[in-house]
């Protein structure tokens, strides 16, 4: 030991912990008497929360730690499977990184170089100055000042938004799925994840590229699929693992697959293909036969294959193969290349369509609506007093898209134009729950919107980019660490319900949504969160109560001892359809759609950027399956398979610019330029350029995904609700991978 | 490693108090202020003062991972468990109070160079990043003491 006095005397000036009578008790504090048996292990059935299928799991635990995360075998989502993100699952609710406490900025100045000199507070703290903050913006500014990026969910997060008037509540459901949920509302009478792939004969998928996505429900649905002997035509810009499994595959161009949907749809009309009984019983084509005939007589495959690439021919046999089949499906849903060009609401409608011709909406084989446990959400077990009226302007420009505006959902396209351009200094108090900024086309300008904003406060797991341009920061618990019932909704035959149990011992100082709603809800709006006696909603009183009137069991603790709790009924097929048609029937003609102005039928448009002289490349971006968005790139496990992302050429196009596999290249668009390495396949087009989403998140604020790779987004162009108006697209297709670009070696 | 003593025992109390204790905000924010930027910043801790995420191999750093369990199995072996049921068995600070309180009991050596190699052997370089990254005197003078303990191999 060679401590010297001075060692000595400075630690014990400053912080006075030396001297003590008994230097020990310290120890005293901070230990305490416990029983010296190990503790055993045990197996929870809960389920993931990486993605929507939410897959049943067993994590095993120890001391209240997750030590093993493995599928659950009677489950309908995941048949005992976990896709690589729910195996790593343990590893983001241990990630180093994770935010552990509430932070307070004492740096006024805002920016990824400033230091926000956090300074850690209490919830009571930061609750109080949330709540302070939010009433003096309301009494100032009004509710439209109020800016909410996140979900509407839990339900009691939503009852806070509700009871507050919030207006401007924006989700990323316009980059996901929203199109089809707008057209399915009118066509066939609502959104559904489940498709009946081991049941059909025939699947036509346009780009989705769902063996590699890792849904692990669809992945297991198309290998049954092929073994029951279905036929899978794959098109798609790339070949993907999706591609590889297809029986055929077709090299599209961007962004014109829904030339081919309606040359499809022409040649089942025109040759008398369709399924008679469904669409002379179940839509309405009869009462809007000749205008249906009309509009796609346009479309033939000749001019299809002008516009996609795909050869006449190839078109009119696979339109007749599928027709042909008793049984086809045309599945439909988020961002993988189809759905997010600005002609993406056409195309589902289209999809939607052949889904119909074919004859299996709810019907084997097809698309067809989940049998659930209906769970009532908090408004239905505590019905609240009136919520007040939303009024006041739309950041996005929604109000501009009446079909989206129905939704109830917002555009992330559009907010960043809404915040600098349309409706600059209104927002004053911004509430971001669990995005960060890289899920939104060109990131850089929701950089420049978010430093506008007078007040932010972040609530997630991890330090986004987000988060530092935070002024309060609130740790969010993760699904290990949270409880509720999750019904399933993807393969759904009959009714499941799972017990989604906290398994992991909340570790510092995490809480969820629903405690802030809560909490928030206490200080500011305090009639909607109390009792019919007048005490505050507990929400594992509410719970149990959901359990209960859901029928899953007498109390969460009584489901959660089950894990799973279904009801094998036998389907019956739907023959009523809440389409809004006067006679409950699909519709192929939507005339509430031309009531808003909207097009009742699908009509060609093309994808809004074009290569040019400047550009003359197409820009691709996928996720890829290992990873979840812009949201899992810091699990090291993760991280650890796929670190960063390169910009993917075919090898005909990097020897013609002279490019080597691992050179650094810089890529162009009109609206950015991002540099990283070159890596050659075939299974890019050499009119292409492919970029990775998820990558980029800045440095120092992700010990392993900080400063690695680059934001696709950078090249996207962000979009006015002008632009989307003028383009007709009523469904507000978010353009997310709408860009071409220029690409050159870097020496 | 240290060839520790029972001179050690109030530094590695003291050490470990300081280690675990926020300093509070209203009284010194600037210590407050030096504690979260230092362990807990939401924009990367420096210093994270859990030994699972020290591990060798970059892809098994997480919280909560083996280390912690090895030393609740070692805490248990003598009858305790920490106090603080948000904190991971493996922060320092509890690291070095049981460290403490092994030297206090006059553990057989042996014992204690298990516990030193099992859950010490990442403190010179926890002390080093310490030292690196510290602002105030207080953290730098534990710094120093640390690494004056804990000199490495």
């Amino acid at each position: 030991m060679s401590l010297t006095r001075r060692n000595l005397f400075r630690l014990s000036g400053a912080a006075g912990l030396l001297g003590a009578a008994n230097p020990l008790s310290a120890f005293d504090q901070f230990f305490r008497a416990a029983d010296p048996t190990l503790a055993a292990s045990t197996k929870v059935t809960t389920c993931c929360g990486i993605c929507s299928p939410a897959c049943g799991l067993q994590a095993t635990v120890q001391d209240g730690v997750v030590r093993f995360i493995e599928g659950l075998p009677n489950d309908a989502h995941g048949e005992g499977h976990l896709c690589g993100k729910g195996a790593a699952g343990a590893q983001f609710l241990y990630d180093p990184d994770r935010l552990k406490y509430p932070m307070r900025r004492t740096n006024p100045k805002k920016g990824f170089g400033e230091d926000p000199g956090w300074e850690r507070i209490s919830w009571e703290q930061a609750l109080d100055t949330i709540a302070a903050k939010m009433k003096e913006t309301v009494d100032a500014y009004g509710t439209e000042s109020l800016l909410f990026v996140t979900l509407p969910s839990p339900d009691l997060w939503a009852r806070f938004m509700n009871a507050m008037g919030v207006v401007n509540r924006i989700d990323h459901i316009d980059v996901c799925f929203q199109t089809d949920r707008i057209v399915q509302r009118y066509t066939t009478g609502g959104k559904t994840w489940c498709n009946d792939f081991e049941n059909s004969k025939y699947i036509l998928l346009f780009g989705w590229d769902l063996v590699a996505k890792a849904k692990v429900v669809y992945a297991n649905g198309i290998v049954k699929a092929r073994g029951n002997g279905a036929k899978v035509v794959h098109f798609s810009p790339t070949y993907t693992t999706t591609s590889r499994m297809a029986s055929e595959w077709h090299n599209i161009n961007p962004g014109t697959d829904l030339a081919v949907a309606l040359a499809m749809i022409q040649v089942i009309l025109s040759e008398q293909l369709y399924n008679k009984e469904f669409v002379d019983n179940f839509t309405n084509f009869a009462q809007y036969e000749s205008q249906i005939r009309a509009h796609f007589a346009q479309y033939s495959p000749a001019w299809a294959a002008g516009i996609s690439g795909v050869p006449a021919a190839d078109i009119q046999r696979i339109a007749r193969e599928f027709a042909a089949s008793g049984g086809g499906i045309v599945p439909a849903h988020k961002k993988t290349l189809c759905a997010n060009y600005m002609n993406a609401t056409q195309l589902v409608h289209a999809i939607s369509i052949l889904n119909m011709l074919a004859g299996t909406i709810d019907r084997p084989g097809g698309r067809y609506f989940p049998r659930t446990y209906s769970v009532p959400g908090v408004d239905a077990v505590y019905p609240p007093p009136a919520y007040p009226p939303k009024s006041g302007r739309r950041v996005d420009g929604r109000d501009k898209l009446p079909l989206v505006q129905e939704t109830d959902t917002g555009l992330f396209s559009t907010l960043a134009d809404g915040m600098l351009n349309k409706f600059p200094d209104m927002i004053k108090f911004a509430f971001w729950n669990a995005y960060t900024i890289l899920a939104f086309p060109n990131p850089k300008t929701m950089e420049q919107a978010m430093a506008k904003v007078d007040f932010t406060v972040v609530m997630d797991f991890i330090p986004t980019d987000t988060v530092t341009m935070a002024d309060i920061v609130l740790p969010s618990a993760m699904y290990l660490e949270t409880s509720d019932v999750v019904v399933r909704d993807y393969n759904a035959k009959y009714p499941q319900a799972v017990a989604r149990a906290a398994v992991a011992t909340p570790i510092f100082e995490t809480r969820t949504a629903g405690y802030v709603a809560i909490e928030l809800g206490k200080r500011l709006c305090p009639d909607y969160f109390k009792t019919p006696d007048g005490a505050w909603i507990n929400p594992n009183t509410l719970l149990d109560e959901k359990v209960k009137r859901a029928g899953l069991g007498t109390n969460f603790a009584d489901f959660r001892a089950k894990g799973i709790v279904e009801n094998r009924a036998a389907f019956t097929p739907r023959t009523s359809f809440a389409t809004g048609d006067a006679n409950n029937k699909c519709q192929i003609y939507v005339p509430q759609f031309a009531a808003r102005g909207a097009e009742a039928l699908p009509l060609w448009h093309p994808k809004r950027e074009m290569p040019t002289e400047h550009y003359p490349l197409y820009y691709l971006t996928f996720i890829p399956g290992i990873h979840k968005r812009n949201t899992t790139q810091n699990n090291r496990i993760l991280n650890e398979i796929m670190p960063t992302n390169a910009a993917i050429l075919n090898p005909a196009l990097a020897a013609r610019l002279n490019i080597r596999e691992g050179q650094m290249v810089l890529v162009r668009s009109r609206v950015g330029q991002i540099g990283l390495p070159a890596h050659l396949s075939e299974t890019v087009r050499p009119d292409a350029v492919m970029v990775a989403h998820g990558f980029g998140h800045q440095s120092r604020l992700l010990g392993a995904a900080g400063g690695r790779g680059v934001r696709d987004g950078d090249l996207v162009p962000e979009a006015s609700i002008d632009d989307f108006v003028a383009a007709g697209n009523y469904g507000g297709a978010s353009c997310i991978m709408d860009a071409v670009c220029s690409v050159e070696p870097l020496s | 490693m240290t060839t520790a003593t029972l001179d050690a025992v109030p530094l590695c109390a003291a050490l470990g108090r300081l280690l675990l204790e926020a300093p509070d905000a209203a009284t010194d924010p600037e210590a407050a202020r030096e504690y979260v930027r230092l362990f807990l910043n939401p924009q990367g801790a420096p210093c994270p003062p859990w030994q699972s995420v020290w591990e060798e191999d970059p892809g098994a750093r997480r919280l909560l991972g083996p280390a912690h369990h090895g030393a609740l199995g070692w805490y248990r072996e003598f009858g305790f468990a920490p106090n603080l049921d948000s904190e991971p068995a493996d922060h320092i600070g509890l690291l070095l109070l049981f460290y403490a309180m092994l030297l206090d009991r006059e553990t057989p050596p042996a014992q204690v160079a298990a516990f030193e190699k099992q859950h010490l052997a990442w403190v010179p370089r926890f002390a080093a990043a310490l030292q690196q990254q510290a602002r105030t005197d207080v953290m730098r003078e534990a710094a120093e003491v640390l690494g004056e303990l804990f000199p490495g191999a």
